[in-house]
């Protein structure tokens, strides 16, 4: 066995007095590692719950089956997406730098984080955590409408059959609405489907899949409980102002979050 | 020091490491054991000299000192200390990647043991293999099937002992194997090399 390399590293150890890098600095820095991919699963976790929030509050599969995917299309929380990707690759990433992360396929990792952002983002949304923060968004970052389309604003689109707000008078063929900009409809609801807890009478608080017919006219095709967390009453409709001293409609604590129950 | 070195004889490498914390004495037997294998293995997958394999090895017992407390207990020794001696090499490489790369080593027969499993080819290789077109057309492999070559065939190391040192699944070290030695077969009957 030489001893010659080994002899003059020793001498260079002694002499240099190098020494050993503490443990705690390595456990620091493995921690770290493990917390940043928490990090990333959760954040995934919690976009993905944005995601089907804003698919069930969008209808997704109904307004699909309506205007054939190009509103639906058009309304996609890409911005969203773009980052549940991101933060997922990310993650996958940072499982690689874990201690033991190379043990394992890349594919099956790739598939295990989804599953697993899949799993926390649907918990997310069915413990109603993604609805409060898709709410808390909405009525507090001011660029958030810019991000992506709120549900309020997906449901104000006529020209694309898409309209919500709350009945302010009621017939057996026809209802009155005010939409969320302060607008007022005649809805034909004459061979219209009412979805779940939907009913036609004054302050029910709805959201129509149908058509336009004319300024001011709708034909509804399919009407649903308005199930976000509560409607954005936003100004300058055609009335300049909105509440109930403007002839408007007031938050309601009833716009309850109603996937939940249906 | 002549106490220390024998008291080592008895202990795993794993146990060294360990007291290493409490004597740097320690680590001289650790690199005693590693010295010539870690010296063989840079020669095997760098093109460098004698006395820069010297230098790298230094500055890989040194890196591994300095990292001791970082070493994976559930990790055998010997991997951990030739995955760093293996990032160091690539790493020096890196650096002078300008220099025309040969793949060298001084145990070409031992190459023959790839292709074990099959009985006769491994006949006609121990009769016919001619080391120094064989050493040519591994080195023109891709620098990741020489190192799995290399780890298996020369340094006698198992799949999961390669797996931990490139930091590779288990699978992916298999099926790096099975293609660099259908690489080189391919090249064989390219070359036209009787074996």
């Amino acid at each position: 066995m030489s001893t010659n390399i080994s002899q003059k590293v020793f001498e260079k150890i002694r002499k240099k007095e190098i020494s050993a890098k503490p443990r705690w600095r390595f456990v620091l820095a493995h921690f770290l590692v493990g917390l940043l991919l928490i990090v990333f699963i959760l954040v995934g976790a919690l976009l993905l719950g944005l995601i089907i929030e804003l698919a069930v509050q969008f209808n997704a599969l109904e307004v699909l089956g309506y205007s054939g995917g190009r509103v639906l299309l058009a309304s996609l929380p890409y911005f969203w997406i773009i980052l549940v990707l991101a933060f997922s690759v990310l993650g996958v990433f940072e499982f690689f730098k874990t201690r033991h992360g190379y043990r394992y396929n890349s594919r099956y990792v790739a598939l295990g984080f989804a599953a697993l952002v899949l799993i926390l983002g649907a918990g997310s949304y069915a413990a109603g955590f993604s609805g409060k923060t898709e709410n808390y968004l909405e009525k507090n970052i001011s660029f958030y409408s810019d991000l992506t389309k709120t549900p309020s604003q997906f449901w104000s689109q006529p020209e694309s059959g898409l309209i919500s707000g709350r009945i302010i008078s009621n017939g057996n063929n026809s209802f009155k609405l005010q939409d969320q900009n302060g607008n007022y409809w005649m809805v034909n609801c004459s061979g219209a489907n009412w979805e779940g807890r939907a009913q036609n009478k004054a302050g029910a608080e709805i959201k129509i899949i149908g058509e336009q017919t004319g300024s001011g006219q709708f034909r509804a095709g399919e009407i649903s409980p308005w199930t976000g967390m509560g409607m954005m009453m936003r100004g300058g409709g055609q009335n300049g102002s909105y509440g109930p001293a403007a002839g408007g409609y007031e938050m309601g604590p009833g716009m309850m979050r109603g996937m939940m129950g249906n | 020091m002549e106490k220390t070195i024998r008291d080592c004889d008895t202990k795993t490498d794993e146990e060294l490491v360990s007291l290493t914390a409490d004597n740097p004495e320690i680590y001289y037997c650790l690199m005693a054991r590693y010295e010539d294998r870690l010296l063989r293995y840079i020669k095997r997958i760098s093109n460098v000299n004698k006395e820069t394999a010297e230098d790298l090895v230094q500055e890989i017992f040194i890196k591994a000192f300095e990292n001791i407390n970082d070493f994976d207990i559930k990790l055998k020794f010997s991997s951990w200390i030739y995955r760093i001696a293996h990032n160091h090499a690539v790493s020096h490489w890196r650096k002078n990647k300008n220099e025309a790369q040969v793949f060298s080593w001084d145990e070409d027969d031992k190459f023959k043991n790839m292709f074990e499993s099959e009985e006769n080819l491994e006949k006609e290789i121990s009769a016919k293999l001619t080391a120094e077109k064989i050493r040519a057309l591994i080195g023109s492999l891709k620098p990741a099937y020489q190192d799995a070559l290399v780890l298996r065939y020369l340094e006698d190391k198992s799949y999961e002992d390669i797996s931990d040192i490139l930091k590779k699944p288990v699978g992916t070290v298999g099926t790096l194997l099975a293609e660099a030695k259908k690489k080189l077969r391919e090249k064989i009957k390219k070359e036209n090399i009787k074996l």
